[in-house]
């Protein structure tokens, strides 16, 4: 009888992730309706469901800065000719390592290319898991030492269960989608609840601070293994990666130290030429002045339309060196 | 470790299934290992100042016990109490005592500040350390004399953190137990458990989402949604330390152990008495045993007696913290209680019985634990202010969606339904297709409607 008690939940619980996921029109609805930097997790596995795979998909990968700076529609009317279609996966304030545990099923997607932005410290060595809101066990090796996973067993453990369940991994996601659709909730408002969160969370821990004040990152880590990874899963797929250099706004530049932006280079040029993906440096892009950003990170109108302008050449440049 | 903590999930069944194939002492050991790994992970240095505390009056314990004559009875009674108050004022109020002397000396505390963290369960674990001791004192019970079975006392990792305050004289006899743990043992355990996390995880655990919202930002909300923030919080409050002190008695069912109720349907009471003796009991209990009585109870003139039990609920809601809004808040429920029952005792009429009587009564009440909610939840006694300022003059009109009232109204029912028909048995009354179908349902409820992890509110105490 005990059997029965300890396995009906889990059959239970099984069942309604298989309703859940098979539901189709619940993840077009995601895709479609879920705007960005709300639900980002949700979002994109909404968008990775129900993307047709196939050559004319462009992925433009990264955190909130790729989602400020990248244009998609001037990027497909860009390409309207070659029959591109540009999609943002972006989740606000993840590191990289996120776009490692999403490599197969992006590579799966067999798109033209992916556009990865990265900086300094969406690679930084520590303080990085609490941001990941994503998981993927398969991949668990390729990103992690097995010192690594020791030092953080709840995140691997807490990662399995999201991974087992829908219901673990976006049960806040679900149940705010169903409030928005029941009309008790709205976008807006949950869009300024998490502008107010993210507000208490850097007054409560300042992340980047602490990053800024920390040692020097300890190159290669979670992070660097995840373009790693994704240069080896999308180059399998038939697909091209292109690791691109976030614009920092000047102030924020000064924090860097020279000696962090110099290790981060070297790392990314080496691994460049050792993974076959193409490395873009914040040096090869406009120079970013601060009427070019709306605050201390993110681009406005004027820098997004030069930094889309420069992506649309580097994938012009790419896609005829190859 | 928090019990509605995927690390929980993993650490209790294994310490479960080690807990049922050991025997007799092992057993005991294993427990008490298992207790010290669930408190280090939150915090391994402060096991030292657990040890001590264990250590100190077990130890003290011992020599009461082994002497009649008062003098050294006393010395031995005082030693516990010196050494357990200490530490709990060292280390919870330090601080606020020094802020308050500076405040008195006009003197800037802030060189002196001792830079401190409160350690977890410290209220806890002490209070019910020190009980033990005063029960030896009062020849209430005999020693300990075994040090496993007393350091299991306080360290049993289901009440380790936030309670329920155990009595020695209720626990150490359990551990004498030698037959297995039955089916119906484990049914129950099963059943408070969930209940238990249904109660933090759905019920409180999302309540805390609407109400952190108003009580950040009062002056954006009018007068009748602070009150109904104010509701919902007292209703968090329940629901998130009764949900801990249910999965605490659960988990104590799966091993095999009472650990006493710490709730009784608190918010359907109908008079301040029945209300405060029904919410966090075994703590009231401490009190009313350790605190109350010992001042004279309530055997002397009204005054005495009023002033005792305002003196007993002002040092309540020290217990709870550092900070004078704690104070107030007890205070509150002092003068509360104290007018009651002083007019209880005095009266010579009695109302007459008329339909709604106790929902009046309970009205009446009812209205009365919304200040007293304001005074908890607030950081300060300022905020308080604040908070009680809009509620009394705030613009009118309900600004929280229609589905908040409906939802409360329906917790409202379910309780009241629960009150009247629940008696934490229904996995034991029913067959197995029920149990199955209860358990899962339970189950896909949490994993449904559970809010991610926040701690529990009585931590902090």
């Amino acid at each position: 009888m005990f059997a029965a008690i300890l396995g009906g939940p889990i059959l239970l619980l099984f069942l309604v992730d298989r309703a859940i996921v098979l539901w189709r029109g619940h993840w077009e609805w995601v895709a479609r309706e879920v705007p960005a930097q709300i639900l980002d997790p949700y979002r994109i596995e909404g968008i990775l469901r129900v993307t047709a795979p196939g050559r004319r998909n462009v992925f433009l990968l990264g955190d909130s800065t790729m989602e400020a700076g990248a244009d998609v529609g001037a990027l497909d009317r860009g390409f309207a000719k070659e029959g591109l279609r540009f999609t943002t996966l972006s989740i606000g304030g993840t590191p990289t390592l996120a776009f490692g545990f999403f490599a197969r099923p992006i590579a799966a997607l067999r798109p033209a290319a992916a556009v990865l932005l990265v900086s300094p410290y969406s690679v930084r060595s520590r303080g990085f898991l609490e941001a990941t809101y994503t998981y993927d066990v398969r991949v668990v090796p390729d990103l992690f030492t097995a010192r690594e996973v020791l030092e953080d067993p709840s995140f691997h453990l807490e990662g399995l269960a999201e991974q087992s369940n829908v219901l673990f991994r976006h049960r806040r996601a679900l149940q705010q989608a169903l409030a928005i659709r029941w009309g008790a909730e709205s976008w807006r408002h949950l869009h300024r609840e998490r502008i107010q969160e993210g507000i208490r969370q850097s007054m409560r821990r300042s992340p980047l601070l602490a990053w800024v004040r920390g040692a020097p990152d300890a190159y290669p880590n979670p992070n660097t293994r995840a373009i790693g990874l994704l240069a080896r899963r999308l180059r399998a797929a038939g697909s091209l990666l292109i690791v691109v250099e976030s614009p920092i706004h000047p102030l924020t530049g000064l924090f860097v130290r020279p000696e962090r932006a110099r290790a981060f280079h070297e790392t990314l040029r080496a691994m460049a030429k050792a993974e076959g993906f193409a490395f873009v440096s914040a040096e090869t892009l406009p120079k970013f002045q601060l009427e070019d950003f709306r605050d201390q990170t993110h681009l406005n109108d004027r820098g997004r339309r030069a930094f889309t302008e420069s992506l649309e050449k580097i994938l012009r440049g790419r896609s005829r060196a190859d | 470790m928090r019990f509605n903590s995927l690390q929980f999930a993993v650490f209790l069944p294994i310490v479960l299934v080690l807990w049922m194939v050991l025997r007799g002492r092992a057993r005991q050991v294993f427990l008490l290992g298992a207790s010290y790994t669930f408190y280090a992970t939150w915090n391994a240095p402060f096991l030292l100042l657990l040890w001590f505390t264990t250590l100190l009056d077990y130890y003290c314990g011992l020599r009461i016990g082994a002497t009649d004559r008062p003098s050294a009875r006393k010395g031995w009674l005082a030693t516990s109490l010196a050494g357990n108050l200490g530490i709990l004022v060292y280390f919870k109020y330090g601080n606020f005592f020094l802020e308050n002397v500076a405040f008195i000396s006009n003197v800037d505390p802030t060189p002196f500040y001792l830079d401190l963290v409160i350690p977890l369960g410290i209220s806890f674990y002490t209070f019910q350390s020190m009980s033990y001791v005063i029960d030896v004192y009062r020849r209430e019970i005999a020693p300990c004399r075994d040090l496993l079975q007393y350091s299991l006392f306080v360290t049993f990792f289901p009440h380790l953190i936030a309670g329920p305050i155990l009595r020695a004289g209720q626990f150490l006899p359990q551990l004498h137990r030698e037959d297995p743990v039955r089916q119906e043992e484990l049914l129950r355990g099963i059943e408070l458990f969930l209940v238990g996390l249904f109660l933090k995880t759905a019920v409180a655990d999302n309540l805390a989402v609407v109400v952190d919202r108003v009580f950040e930002s009062p002056a954006r909300y009018s007068a009748p949604t602070i009150a109904l923030a104010a509701i919902m919080f007292f209703t968090q409050v329940y629901c998130d330390f009764n949900g801990y002190s249910t999965m605490a008695r659960g988990l104590g069912w799966l091993f095999g152990f009472r650990l006493p109720r710490n709730f009784d349907y608190p918010l359907l009471r109908w008079n301040p008495l029945l209300f405060r003796k029904s919410w966090h009991v075994t703590m009231g209990n401490w009190f009313q045993d350790y605190v109350y009585r010992p001042l004279g109870g309530s055997a002397k003139s009204d005054l005495r007696f009023a002033f005792n039990l305002f003196i007993t609920w002002t040092l309540l809601g020290l217990w709870h913290g550092a900070s004078w809004h704690f104070v107030a808040w007890g205070v509150s429920n002092g003068i509360q209680l104290a007018v009651y029952l002083v007019v209880l005792r005095r009266k010579t009429w009695t109302l007459p019985d008329f339909t709604g009587k106790r929902f009046c009564g309970w009205l009446i009440n009812f209205s009365l634990w919304i200040p007293g909610a304001i005074f908890f939840r607030a950081q300060t006694m300022g905020e308080a202010g604040v908070l009680l300022k809009r509620m009394f003059t705030g613009a009118g009109g309900f600004g929280m969606p229609w589905p908040w009232y409906a939802l409360m109204g329906l917790l409202a029912a379910i309780h009241f339904a629960s009150f009247r028909y629940y008696n934490e048995d229904l996995l034991e009354r029913s067959g197995w297709p029920a149990r199955v179908a209860l358990v899962s349902g339970m189950a896909l409820l949490i994993a449904t409607l559970g809010a991610t992890g926040r701690t529990f509110i009585y931590f902090q105490f």
